[in-house]
């Protein structure tokens, strides 16, 4: 009877520690694979060929071409202007090097002017929810309008200039439930000579 | 004599071969972040997945735990249903007591992980990481750059084989109560009675 019991403990012992021995002595050159992930390890080490559908890295992770900056491209199509309606449009090629498909529920933004923050237009993103589709080009397009206070100000202080800086403002962006919220603002040089 | 049979221990086995095999399809608890899921975690004893941006991860030391627990479970099962059919035997109770307490642990190990994960997430990272249901999760902002405020849909469940598990583990203890019922009503035959014989008294 002892020996039943013997033989069970070790049988206990030995179906816990024999998976564990096993797998330590398969990864006894690299002990931290054990608990760190081989794809994780690979993309701290530049490999991103896991997580990134087009590998477009040059150089390393914080040089230029570095990951972060490949894995959504945006790219400026064109944008329109409502003067009647005080609202204009932007249309904008997003490309996602991601290997997930991401869906993009909200984009606002409110945009002032740098110099002395006067509150300019309210952008948000256009029929939302926006698909984008891993490895493929998505086209969002952005809504903004601004007030008869703001088109004032602007003809007043920016009719004869080629550039204009602003700063976006209370800026938050959902996509796939991960909401970002941007307190601090954004600084962008928009050009004041557009096509289309 | 008439065979007993322990059928609770019976049933808690068979029960703990039909858990382990639902088990590697529907994890005991799920966990999703985002909405699609960006994120997705599934745990039970003898399997996990984990995956982010539906790229799957792989631990091998996990691995090998779930596996020993697998490997654990049937061991136990095993050894229960031999047990069952056989519970008046001198090492019967050996073979009860490695069988009946392997679903027990799973259920008070897997649930302590639970709050393990619960509380460690609030205390050290400041997330409220819900066990069953659907919430809101802030990360803190050292995790960001100052200024950036990341709130993220989670859901989580608590799934149909961890109540099958308990079930599992309430029957084993009930099949270690009913044990002590059979041997009470198991008549003694193992061993033989001593019994002295006086010699008669010679006749004159």
């Amino acid at each position: 009877m002892q020996i039943v019991g013997i033989l069970l403990t070790v049988l206990s012992i030995v179906l816990i520690a024999a998976p564990v021995a096993a797998v330590v002595v398969m990864y006894q050159d690299n002990f931290a694979e054990l608990v760190i992930p081989p794809e994780v390890n690979n993309l701290i080490n530049g490999n991103s060929s896991n997580f990134i559908v087009n590998d477009i890295v040059s150089g390393n992770a914080f040089g230029e071409g570095s990951v972060l900056n490949s894995l959504i491209i945006p790219e400026f199509v064109t944008a329109t202007i409502n003067p009647e309606a005080n609202t204009f449009t932007i249309i904008l090629d997003i490309t996602n090097n991601v290997n997930y498909t991401f869906v993009l529920n909200m984009f606002n933004s409110e945009v002032q002017t740098a110099q002395d923050k006067c509150h300019l237009v309210t952008v948000e993103l256009s029929d939302p929810p926006v698909t984008l589709v891993s490895g493929e080009t998505s086209r969002i397009t952005i809504v903004g309008s601004w007030t008869a206070t703001a088109e004032t100000h602007f003809i007043e202080n920016y009719a004869d200039a080629i550039t204009i800086s602003v700063e976006l403002i209370n800026t938050s962006i959902e996509i796939n439930g991960v909401t970002v919220a941007l307190s601090a603002p954004i600084a962008v040089d928009v050009p004041l000579t557009l096509e289309g | 004599m008439q065979r007993q049979i322990n059928y609770l221990a019976l049933a808690a086995s068979i029960l703990t071969f039909v858990l382990i095999a639902i088990s590697m399809v529907v994890p005991w608890w799920q966990f999703k972040m985002g909405d699609p899921a960006i994120a997705e975690m599934a745990l039970s004893p003898v399997t996990y997945n984990l995956a982010i941006f539906g790229t799957i991860l792989t631990m091998p030391l996990i691995y090998a735990l779930t596996l020993g627990s697998m490997l654990t479970l049937t061991a136990g099962g095993i050894i229960m249903l031999i047990y069952a059919f056989l519970p008046t035997k001198s090492y019967s109770k050996q073979l009860l007591g490695f069988g009946y307490k392997k679903p027990l642990y799973a259920v008070i190990l897997f649930s302590i992980a639970l709050l393990g994960v619960y509380f460690s997430a609030g205390y050290l990272g400041g997330m409220n990481v819900p066990i069953n249901g659907s919430g809101t999760m802030s990360l803190p902002e050292a995790i960001g750059d100052v200024g950036v405020g990341v709130t993220v849909k989670v859901f989580s469940s608590l799934n149909w084989p961890f109540y099958i598990a308990i079930i599992v583990a309430v029957l084993c203890i009930a099949a270690r109560i009913y044990h002590r019922k059979i041997i009470m009503s198991t008549p003694s035959v193992s061993a033989p009675t001593n019994q002295t014989v006086k010699p008669s008294s010679p006749s004159i």
